[in-house]
C-alpha cells in the first residue's frame, strides 16, 4: 500500500494550477515553495562509525495574503487532492484572521509587488559528495578519529591515554527549490551544503577538556562539493588540536578581571551572530518573536546611532559564493544582495521581509514608527532576508552571511601588539537575554598574553558583557589574510522552531576591558 | 490521520520487501504528524502555519552491519530506493561487533493518548479561543491598546499585550520489524504559551496538554497578568547569592539541559556527563528524585520507544543519588546493558534520551515557599540556559525574563530587572529545601509525543553573576 504521489516532474504543473485556483478565489498574493532535500550525515567515534543516515525529504509550502492576513499550509503528500487541500487550508487560515481583525494592509496592500523572475540557478560546487565512494567519503573523518589509539609507548603516547574519545562528524546536503507565486516569478535555485568538524575529549578525574576542529557545534558548514572537506584538513591537524587538548588537563582557570581579549575568527563569527545578527532582525524590533526567541535592543529609534566602535562594519551578503547563508533569491521571491548592517559603528538597517519593511517604511497600522525616518534600505523594500527551514515552514526573517569588514594586518601582529590580554579560541557555551544585550561566552582555550607574546594556555574561559558597551570597545580587527567564511547549521528562530544554515565572515577581533573568568558556581 | 491497519499494512510489505532483499532484519517506522500552529504578538494573530508530514525509517541489519535511511516520500520508487539506500549503507559498512539484533516483541501498555478534541480543533477555534483572551485582557487591563515602539521592544504606553503560540499536534507512531513487532499509537497534544506584556514588566504562563479541552485560558491569563500588572518600576538587584524560588518553567529549562548533557547514554559514554563514574554516589540533595517512566499515567505516557521497545520506569536519581542512564538497543548492547526503552529515531545521533521525565513532588505550595524566605528572589522562567560551561558539574547559565520578584519576609515585595545566573546545577540541587506539591507538564524538544513533570524548588544561594 502506498498512497499514489505523483512522480515529482507532474507535480510542478500542479502547483502552478493552484496557483491559479488561488488567484481566482481573490488572493492579495500566494506563493508555494516545493523542496527536496537529499542529505547523508555521519557520526564517527573513535575511528568506527557511530550512526550514518540518508534521508530524502520532500514536499511543499503554500503561503496565502488575504485582506491583509497570512495562511500557510504545507505538505509531504505530493497529489493533486492533498495541494488543493493545503491551499483551502491556507486560504482558510487567512481569512479567520482576516474576518476577526479586519485588514490591516487595506488601501496600501500588505506587501509591496515584486518584479516577475524566471530563472534556475545552481550554486558553484567542485566535488559532487554523493558520488564518493562510501568509505572515501568517510576517510577523513574515521582516520582522525583513530588518532589517539595508536600503541605508542613515549610520554606523548602515555598522554594520549588521557583522551576519552575523538568524535567526528559529516553532513552532506543537496537542497532544490522550485519558486513560484502570483506575480509570476518561477525561480529554481540548488544548493549543496558541507558540513563537518572533529570534537577530542580528554577526560583527568572530574575535569573533562574539549577541543574542536575547524569549530565546535559539528564544525563549520558551508556550500560547496566535498572540496570543502578537502581544504578543511582535518587529518594534518587533529594532531594539534589533540596536544591542546591535553594540555588543557593541566592549564591553570582563567583568571578573573577586566582585560583585553583578542577573539578567534570563528568566536568572532558567533558574537556577530548573537548580539548583531539576531538583534537586526526586523521581525524581533516589532515584537513578532516575542513568544520564543525574544525581542531586540535595535529598535527603529536606533537606526543611525553609533552601537559599535567606527571601525566596525557589518553588512549582509547571501551573494556570497559558499556561505552557509548564501542565495540569489529569498524564500518569498526578493533578489539578494549586499545590505549595510553597521556602518563606521552606526546601526544603519534591519534585516527585513516584504511584509515588515513595508510596515516600518509606511509606518502603517500600529506601528507607529513614523517620527523616525526610515532606512534607506526598507524604503526600497525588502532587502532579501527571508528563508524557511524546509518546505513544512513558514518563510520568516533570517540572517544569510553576516560579515564583519577586515581591516589589516594577522593575529600574530594583534597578538604581539598587545601588552596584557588573552587569546580566546572556539566556542563553548553561548548565552544572551531576550534583548540581544547580556551576553555570556565559554571558550574552549584561552591563551595569556603578555608584552605581546604568548605566555601560558588557560582552560574554563568565560567572557561576558552588554552588546553596544562591547562593540564600542573593538580596537583592532585583523585583515583580509585572516578572514574567512565560518558556517553553522543550527540557527533556531521562529515557533515552531526553525533551525537553518547561517554563514559568518569574520577575522581575529579585539576588544578592550571585557570581564573575563573562569566558569564560577 | 492512516490509521493503525494501512500504516501496519505498509510497514509490513516494506519489511517483507527488505527480506526478499536478502537482509537478515528490518525495521520499518512510521512517524506521521499533522501540527497547527497560531502565534500571537502585540495582542494580534501573526502567524497561522499548518503542517502535514509523514516519514518512514528504515533500520536494516546484513551480517552485524546496520544501515539507516529515511524518507517522507510515500512514492513507492522512493520508498524502494531508500530500503535499498539503507541496504547499501550496511553492505559498505563494517561489521558492528555487539550488535545482533533489533528488539524483539514485549507487551505494551495500553493508554488513551489521542483526543478527538484536540485533533479536531480549527483553526477557527483557534482564533476564537485566542480572540476571547485578547478581549479578557482590554477589559481586565481597561485602557487603551496603543503601541509605541519602546526601547525595550516592549509595549510603551498604557496597554498590556499579550504574544505568545498555541498549537495542536497529532500524532501516528508506528513500527514493524521482521522481529514480529507491530506497534501502533496515535497521540495528540496541545500546547499554549502566553506572554503579557506592559511597559516595563511582562508574564508568562503556559499549559501543555494531551486533550484541548482541559486548557484554561482564563487562569492562564490570571497567572500572566499577576506578575505583569504591578505598581512599581523593576529595581537593580546586585548579583550575588539568593535564596530561590524556581517556578515550574524556571525548573523545566535546567531539567532539559540535564537531560542533554547528563541523563542519556552518548554523554555517559564519552565521559562527559555528571553521570559518569557518579552511578551510586550521591550527586544532588536526597529530596530530589528524578526518574522517567514511560508508563506513568500522571504524564505523558507512552507504550514503546523509537524502535518499538516497551517503556517501564528508569529511575535517574533517587533521593539524590544517580541511580540510572536512558539507553536504546544499540548502545546497550555495545555497553553491555540492557535497552531501558528510550531509542529516539535511528538519525538522531545525540539521543537516547529520557522522554517522560518527572522531578518527584514535594508537600508545599508555592506561596508556602515564597513564605520560608526572608529575603530572595522569585524567577517565572529562564532565557537562553546553556549547560555547556563545564557538564561534569552541569554548571549553566541563563538570564531570568517574564517575572522576577524581590521576596522579603515572606512576601514577594517588588519585580526586579532580569538577571543572569551562573551556577552548577548540581550543587544547586543539593542546596534545595522545598518542593512544590503541584506539578507542570511541559514539551520536549527532541520528540513530539514525551513530556516534563516539573515542580517548583526553592534553593538556597543560587549564584546569579554579573
Amino acid at each position: 500500500m502506498t498512497l499514489s504521489p505523483l512522480p515529482k516532474h507532474t507535480f510542478i504543473p500542479v502547483l502552478q494550477h493552484t496557483i491559479s485556483y488561488l488567484k481566482k478565489k481573490g488572493v492579495e498574493y500566494t506563493d508555494v515553495r516545493f523542496e527536496e532535500n537529499a542529505s547523508e550525515g555521519v557520526m564517527a567515534r573513535d575511528g568506527e562509525v557511530d550512526r550514518l543516515w540518508d534521508n530524502l525529504d520532500t514536499g511543499f509550502g503554500i503561503r496565502v495574503l488575504y485582506k491583509g492576513a497570512w495562511g500557510f499550509a504545507a505538505s509531504s503528500l505530493l497529489t493533486e487532492t492533498e495541494t488543493k487541500k493545503m491551499a483551502d487550508a491556507a486560504l482558510s487560515q487567512a481569512k479567520a484572521i482576516a474576518k476577526i481583525q479586519g485588514s490591516r494592509g487595506k488601501g496600501q496592500g500588505a506587501i509591496d509587488k515584486n518584479p516577475p523572475v524566471r530563472i534556475k540557478y545552481k550554486a558553484p560546487y567542485q566535488i559532487d559528495p554523493f558520488i564518493i565512494p562510501l568509505e572515501e567519503r568517510l576517510s577523513p573523518i574515521l582516520k582522525a578519529t583513530s588518532l589517539h589509539l595508536t600503541p605508542d609507548t613515549s610520554i606523548r603516547g602515555q598522554a594520549l591515554q588521557k583522551i576519552h574519545t575523538i568524535e567526528g562528524f559529516l553532513d552532506f546536503q543537496k537542497t532544490h527549490k522550485t519558486f513560484l507565486n502570483t506575480e509570476g516569478s518561477f525561480i529554481e535555485q540548488e544548493f549543496y551544503t558541507i558540513g563537518a568538524g572533529i570534537k577530542v575529549i580528554a577526560v583527568d578525574g572530574n575535569d573533562v577538556q574539549v577541543r574542536s576542529f575547524p569549530d565546535s557545534h559539528n564544525g563549520i558548514f558551508r556550500q560547496g562539493g566535498y572540496e570543502r572537506i578537502i581544504e578543511m584538513d582535518i587529518l594534518k591537524n587533529t594532531p594539534r588540536v589533540i596536544d591542546e587538548t591535553i594540555l588543557l588537563l593541566k592549564a591553570d582557570e582563567c583568571p578573573s578581571g577586566e582585560k583585553m581579549v583578542i577573539l578567534g575568527g570563528s568566536q568572532v563569527a558567533l558574537q556577530i551572530h548573537e548580539s548583531i545578527g539576531h538583534a537586526v532582525e526586523l521581525d524581533r524590533a516589532m515584537g513578532m518573536e516575542i513568544s520564543l526567541a525574544g525581542g531586540t535592543f535595535l529598535t527603529p529609534d536606533k537606526l543611525g546611532k553609533q552601537i559599535c566602535s567606527k571601525i566596525v562594519n557589518i553588512y549582509a551578503d547571501p551573494t556570497i559564493e559558499g556561505g552557509a547563508g548564501s542565495y540569489i533569491y529569498d524564500d518569498e521571491g526578493t533578489k539578494s544582495k549586499r545590505v549595510d548592517i553597521i556602518k563606521n559603528g552606526r546601526f544603519v538597517d534591519f534585516l527585513t521581509s516584504r511584509e515588515t519593511a513595508k510596515r516600518l517604511s509606511v509606518g502603517s497600522g500600529k506601528w507607529e514608527v513614523g517620527k523616525k525616518p526610515a532606512p534607506a534600505g526598507s524604503k526600497q523594500g525588502s532587502n532579501g532576508s527571508v528563508r524557511a527551514n524546509g518546505w513544512n515552514n513558514i518563510p520568516i526573517i533570517r540572517m544569510s552571511n553576516i560579515n564583519i569588514e577586515p581591516q589589516q594586518g594577522v593575529l600574530n601582529d594583534l597578538i604581539a601588539d598587545t601588552k596584557d590580554g588573552i587569546l580566546l579560541q572556539t566556542n563553548k557555551s553561548w548565552s544572551i537575554d531576550t534583548l540581544r544585550l547580556n551576553f555570556q561566552f565559554g571558550m574552549e582555550i584561552g591563551w595569556e598574553i603578555k608584552k605581546g607574546k604568548i605566555t601560558r594556555p588557560l582552560k574554563n574561559c568565560v567572557y561576558s558583557g552588554i552588546t553596544p558597551q562591547f562593540w564600542k570597545s573593538c580596537n583592532a580587527i585583523c585583515g583580509k589574510e585572516e578572514w574567512q567564511m565560518y558556517g553553522l547549521n543550527s540557527c533556531g528562530k521562529g515557533d515552531p522552531i526553525q533551525s537553518i544554515s547561517v554563514g559568518h565572515g569574520a577575522a581575529p577581533t579585539r576588544f578592550d576591558r571585557v570581564k573575563i573568568g573562569a566558569v564560577k558556581c | 490521520m492512516l490509521g493503525r491497519d494501512k500504516i501496519i499494512e505498509l510497514l509490513k510489505s516494506l519489511t517483507r520487501e527488505a527480506r526478499e532483499y536478502g537482509v537478515g532484519q528490518a525495521e520499518a517506522l512510521y512517524l506521521g504528524s499533522h501540527a497547527s500552529t497560531t502565534r500571537f504578538a502585540n495582542s494580534e494573530i501573526i502567524q497561522n502555519v499548518k503542517e502535514s508530514n509523514r516519514t518512514i525509517y528504515f533500520r536494516v541489519l546484513l551480517d552485524r552491519k546496520l544501515g539507516m535511511a529515511s524518507t517522507n516520500s510515500l512514492h513507492i520508487e522512493d520508498l524502494r530506493r531508500c530500503l535499498k539506500k539503507a541496504i547499501a549503507i550496511a553492505k559498505q559498512s563494517k561489521p558492528l561487533k555487539f550488535f545482533d539484533s533489533f528488539p524483539e516483541p514485549s507487551k505494551y501498555f495500553d493508554f488513551k493518548t489521542h483526543f478527538f478534541e484536540t485533533a479536531s480543533f480549527t483553526i477557527s477555534d483557534k482564533i476564537e479561543m485566542l480572540d476571547d483572551i485578547f478581549k479578557k485582557l482590554k477589559s481586565e487591563t481597561k485602557s487603551p491598546l496603543t503601541l509605541i515602539l519602546s526601547p525595550k521592544g516592549r509595549g510603551k504606553g498604557e496597554g498590556v499585550k499579550a504574544g505568545g503560540a498555541l498549537s495542536t499536534l497529532e500524532t501516528e507512531l508506528a513500527l514493524s520489524n521482521s522481529n514480529g513487532i507491530m506497534a501502533y499509537q496515535p497521540f495528540t497534544s496541545a500546547h499554549i504559551s502566553l506572554i503579557t506584556s506592559a511597559v516595563s514588566a511582562s508574564g508568562f504562563a503556559s499549559q501543555f496538554e494531551r486533550n484541548i479541552k482541559n486548557i484554561n485560558t482564563k487562569r492562564l491569563l490570571s497567572i500572566a497578568l499577576e506578575k505583569t500588572i504591578i505598581k512599581n518600576k523593576p529595581k537593580k538587584l546586585k548579583p550575588g547569592r539568593y535564596t530561590v524560588i524556581l517556578e515550574p518553567a524556571a525548573v523545566n529549562e535546567i531539567l532539559e539541559w540535564l537531560v542533554y548533557i547528563g541523563f542519556g547514554a552518548e554523554s555517559f559514554i564519552d565521559g562527559t556527563s555528571f553521570m559518569a563514574e557518579s552511578i551510586g554516589k550521591k550527586i544532588m540533595s536526597k529530596k530530589m528524585t528524578i526518574y522517567d517512566d514511560g508508563a506513568d499515567l500522571s504524564g505523558f505516557p507512552v507504550p514503546f520507544d523509537f524502535e518499538g521497545a516497551a517503556k517501564k520506569r528508569l529511575d535517574i536519581v533517587q533521593n539524590g543519588i544517580a541511580k540510572g542512564i536512558a539507553f536504546d538497543t544499540l548502545l546497550a548492547k555495545k555497553y553491555r546493558r540492557k535497552t531501558t526503552g528510550h531509542a529516539l529515531i535511528p538519525e538522531d545521533v545525540e539521543g537516547p534520551f529520557p522522554s517522560n521525565v518527572f522531578i518527584k513532588a514535594g508537600g508545599h505550595t508555592i506561596d508556602e515557599m515564597a513564605a520560608m524566605i526572608e529575603r530572595g528572589i522569585m524567577v517565572t522562567r529562564f532565557h537562553y540556559v546553556n549547560g555547556l560551561l563545564d557538564t561534569k558539574t552541569a554548571s549553566m547559565t541563563g538570564m531570568t525574563r517574564d517575572g522576577t520578584f524581590y521576596i522579603e519576609d515572606g512576601k514577594i515585595k517588588y519585580p526586579i530587572e532580569d538577571m543572569r545566573f551562573t551556577e552548577s546545577i548540581l550543587e544547586a540541587f543539593s542546596r534545595v529545601e522545598a518542593i512544590s506539591s503541584q506539578r507542570q507538564a511541559f514539551p520536549i524538544p527532541w520528540n513530539d509525543v514525551g513530556a516534563c513533570i516539573v515542580p517548583g524548588l526553592l534553593i538556597k544561594d543560587f549564584n546569579f553573576s554579573d
